[in-house]
């Protein structure tokens, strides 16, 4: 419906309530604390929702911030249960790199890093489209929301810390795990998929 | 940590950071380098360009089937986590 983007950021959100609600749920098992965490994440997308025109790509900007906000509550949940958690936005992890890179700090296959092919078509290509949304709701949280910042919102390193708490150091870091990841998922799911494709 | 921009590694963080800031002609000379043997580390950095070429567009566009976008696609955000 064309109409849908013009309706502010607000009224287009609410669309997202039940399922924002039956992923937290599902996610903390707690449906109170849910309504909590679903409530931020509603105050904190809001700021930037109307920069999000399309309804697919608003949803992938709240769902970030929802994601980053039900890890944060796990990880407060189950520091006061002295349980042990994989932290999906540690800073520190580098399982990525050592997927794609030899101790040595060599690619394990250089053949792989694909050239994507070239911007123009891209957007308006329905395939690569659902491709990169799929990559982007791949990306842990936090990491999306930093690059979702950076490339669609435009701010500065600097503008993000503010924002986020985080060291200008770990948005570096975040942003370049967020490109090789998004990389590596485009190359999977979008030049394999691509008819006529070399393989 | 001063990196020795011989690893590929290495080669992609700066030119990831590269798209935040500036950084020195020897950085610049050294990726060159680098690049000239390394088609993985060319391909990075081609790829970095246009993934913000993209992004750019990103949130300013609907997708191009909007009307079925937001039916089908209950599992949204559920892909990682």
């Amino acid at each position: 419906m064309s109409t849908a983007t013009a309706l502010p950021g607000l009224e287009r959100m609410v669309a997202f309530r039940p399922q924002m609600m039956s992923y937290a749920t599902r996610k903390l098992g707690d449906t109170s604390l849910a309504e909590d965490i679903v409530q931020d994440t509603y105050v904190a997308a809001l700021d930037k929702a109307d920069s999000f025109r399309g309804q697919a790509t608003l949803k992938t900007w709240v769902f970030a911030i929802l994601k980053h906000k039900i890890t944060d509550a796990l990880r407060g949940r189950y520091r006061r249960n002295a349980h042990e958690v994989m932290i999906e936005d540690d800073p520190d992890d580098d399982s990525l790199e050592h997927l794609l890179f030899r101790h040595d700090g060599h690619w394990y296959d250089e053949e792989t890093q694909a050239d994507l092919g070239s911007p123009e078509q891209m957007l308006h290509n329905r395939q690569f489209w659902l491709a990169l949304q799929h990559c982007l709701n791949g990306l842990p949280g936090l990491q999306a929301q930093v690059f979702l910042m950076r490339e669609c919102l435009g701010m500065s390193p600097t503008e993000i810390s503010a924002q986020t708490q985080l060291s200008c150091n770990n948005i570096h870091v975040m942003l370049y795990r967020a490109r090789l990841r998004l990389q590596k998922c485009l190359q999977i799911n979008w030049l394999s998929e691509e008819p006529g494709a070399e393989s | 940590m001063k990196p020795t921009l011989t690893d590929c590694r290495s080669v992609t963080e700066l030119l990831s950071r590269a798209q935040e800031e500036r950084i020195s002609p020897a950085d610049r000379a050294a990726i060159r380098l680098h690049q000239l043997i390394c088609p993985g580390c060319r391909a990075f950095e081609k790829n970095a360009a246009t993934l913000r070429a993209v992004m750019s567009q990103y949130g300013k566009t609907e997708s191009p089937d909007a009307d079925q976008h937001g039916r089908d696609d209950t599992n949204r955000g559920d892909s990682e986590a």
